[in-house]
């Protein structure tokens, strides 16, 4: 991909809070049309990131654009055609949703109370009611709806299924399958790696402030690791049949030759061939997800000098 | 209403005006209530000038012979006293909250995701103060003019109009004030702390000046004496005073458009 089609580019981004470090000398290209995961711990940085793109925040040092225009000087453009879902989330209590939808699609001078009510319609919430008697589940929808309202060309959300519940959180993530069908773009932090695998293209993994690594989901599976346990109606005949296996890591033999406990990186065909001259008895597999090969990722980076 | 930031500003307050109006309204009616029974103790005069001048002028009274006039008398009791200084609290309100109380409710990330500007949420923010400031300064207006033939007051509409354009300016600079220091600290402690004290200062140094003739330098730098100085219900509007106070008042909204656009949004 030509780097012209970036929506989001950030070169040496560094924001320093006094002491303390925000985020240092981030360089991240977010592709048109791609929904990009931005993972990693809390306080890595990721809240940061995402309000220097909205310019609540300036850099200490280094540049942002977002939808090739420079995320400080012109800013008003940039939010004119993004929608912003903010992590720590606080609405005016007296509002009720009705009264937010107005306001927010008033102050961008479109009507957005149709559209408004099919979001909030797709995510179950009651527009009409005032927002401190909304739960934090519902909070979320409205931020939600509020974000999508104006069918931005652009989606930059901060942790966007906190609080809601496992059923919408299905209906967030065909929502987010949809903006990226219509070739929108979506820039979404989270720290919960299942979602992410769900719904993102690529991920960029963020830790102590410094973007540790970008990479594909698909690429990231290829290099996801799962253990796989066999049981077998009768011993092995041989010692470790797996242990020459492609992509095996690491392998255990227990009851006898009975249950083989096996590590795979990748593919588990190779594995899966070797039992079938065996008499397999079950066979359970641990962790499809990413979560393993991110914590490995982290545990490297930790273990660095 | 709710269709900007002025409008949202407004909004935010449509029921607690209401109480503030029947406040100012209870306020005039209590003040020139009394009148007649002042005007009516003869020994009064007396009895007043038995006081050092000094404690007088604490009580906003300057001038026994000024006090014992019906102008003199509203003027102090409404004008140099409770009045101005509930208007200013009232006014420090809405300036602390359109940006440092957006910030501490942490309501102003969600805001300023929407295409607005810093600048324009400071201007329609101290817009809507000088609506909300107009209408209770226009609640006393009214209260007063009805008021003014029951009572005898003699008052005439330019002076009761320059009184009340007085209070409002007053107002408003004050609350610009909690506006400008809100957006250059972000900080609504801070902002509440700092304009408390000066209006503080401003008050006890316009009164103490009265006795301590060295305090006479920085009852100058008083708005609270501007806005007197000219016994405007009295002697009608004082053209200088208005302008010294619109003049400051728009050099603070440029300090905090300055302030609010260089720093980050707190959360």
């Amino acid at each position: 991909m030509s780097s012209t089609d970036a929506v989001i580019r950030t070169s040496g981004l560094t924001k320093h809070y006094g002491p303390t470090l925000g985020v240092a000398d981030l360089d991240l290209e977010v592709m048109r049309g791609e929904v990009f995961g931005f993972i990693g711990p809390n306080g890595a940085g990721k809240t940061t990131t995402l309000r220097l793109l909205l310019d609540l925040i300036r850099p200490t040092r280094g540049t942002a654009e977002v939808l090739g225009r420079n995320a400080n000087t012109e800013s008003l453009e940039i939010r004119r055609r993004v929608g912003y879902l903010p992590g720590e989330l606080a609405m005016i209590g007296a509002m009720t949703g009705d009264d937010l939808v107005q306001l927010f699609g008033s102050l961008r001078g479109v009507d957005a109370t149709r559209p408004a009510a099919a979001v909030a319609a797709r995510l179950d919430l009651d527009l009409s009611h005032r927002i401190k008697d909304y739960s934090s589940g519902n909070r979320q929808k409205l931020a939600l709806v509020q974000a999508f309202m104006h069918e931005p060309e652009l989606l930059i959300l901060d942790e966007p299924t906190n609080a809601l519940d496992p059923l919408v959180q299905q209906e967030f993530y065909r929502m987010i399958d949809e903006v990226r069908s219509a070739g929108r773009t979506v820039f979404l932090s989270s720290h919960v790696l299942p979602e992410v695998e769900r719904i993102a293209d690529r991920v960029g993994i963020i830790r102590n402030g410094s973007l540790a690594a970008v990479e594909s989901i698909a690429a990231l599976k290829q290099r996801a690791r799962r253990r796989i346990e066999l049981r077998f109606a009768t011993p092995l005949t041989d010692v470790n049949p797996f242990a020459r296996v492609p992509g095996v890591q690491s392998t255990a033999i227990l009851d006898d030759g009975r249950i083989a406990q096996v590590v795979v990186e990748g593919s588990v065909d190779g594995v899966v061939k070797t039992a079938a001259a065996y008499e397999v008895v079950s066979l359970v597999s641990h962790d499809g997800d990413l979560e393993e090969s991110f914590l490995s990722f982290y545990q490297g980076t930790a273990d660095a000098p | 209403m709710l269709r900007s930031v002025f409008g949202k500003t407004v909004w935010e307050r449509r029921r607690v005006m209401v109480w503030w109006m029947l406040g100012f309204v209870g306020l005039t009616l209590l003040t020139v209530a009394f009148w007649p029974t002042l005007r009516d103790q003869s020994d009064l005069a007396d009895f007043l000038e038995s006081f050092p001048r000094g404690l007088l002028a604490l009580f906003g009274i300057e001038d026994v012979d000024e006090l014992l006039s019906p102008a003199g008398y509203v003027s102090s009791r409404l004008y140099a006293s409770i009045g101005p200084i509930l208007l200013v609290v009232f006014a420090i309100g809405v300036g602390t909250a359109v940006v440092a109380g957006e910030e501490d409710r942490g309501t102003m990330d969600l805001l300023l995701a929407q295409p607005v500007t810093r600048t324009r949420i400071v201007v329609e923010g101290v817009a809507a103060m000088v609506l909300l400031v107009s209408v209770l300064a226009a609640t006393i207006l009214a209260a007063l003019a009805v008021t003014n033939p029951l009572f005898d007051l003699e008052l005439t509409v330019p002076t009761m109009l320059a009184a009340n354009l007085g209070v409002m300016l007053l107002a408003v600079l004050h609350g610009t004030l909690a506006l400008a220091v809100g957006c250059v600290t972000g900080n609504r402690a801070l902002t509440l702390g700092v304009t408390t004290a000066v209006v503080v200062f401003g008050w006890f140094i316009n009164g103490l000046a009265e006795i301590v003739e060295q305090l006479e330098p920085a009852q100058r730098v008083s708005p609270f004496h501007w806005f007197l100085q000219g016994a405007p219900l009295s002697r009608g509007f004082d053209w200088p005073a208005n302008g010294l106070m619109a003049i400051v008042t728009a050099a603070l909204v440029a300090v905090a458009v300055w302030g609010f656009n260089r720093r980050d949004v707190t959360t």
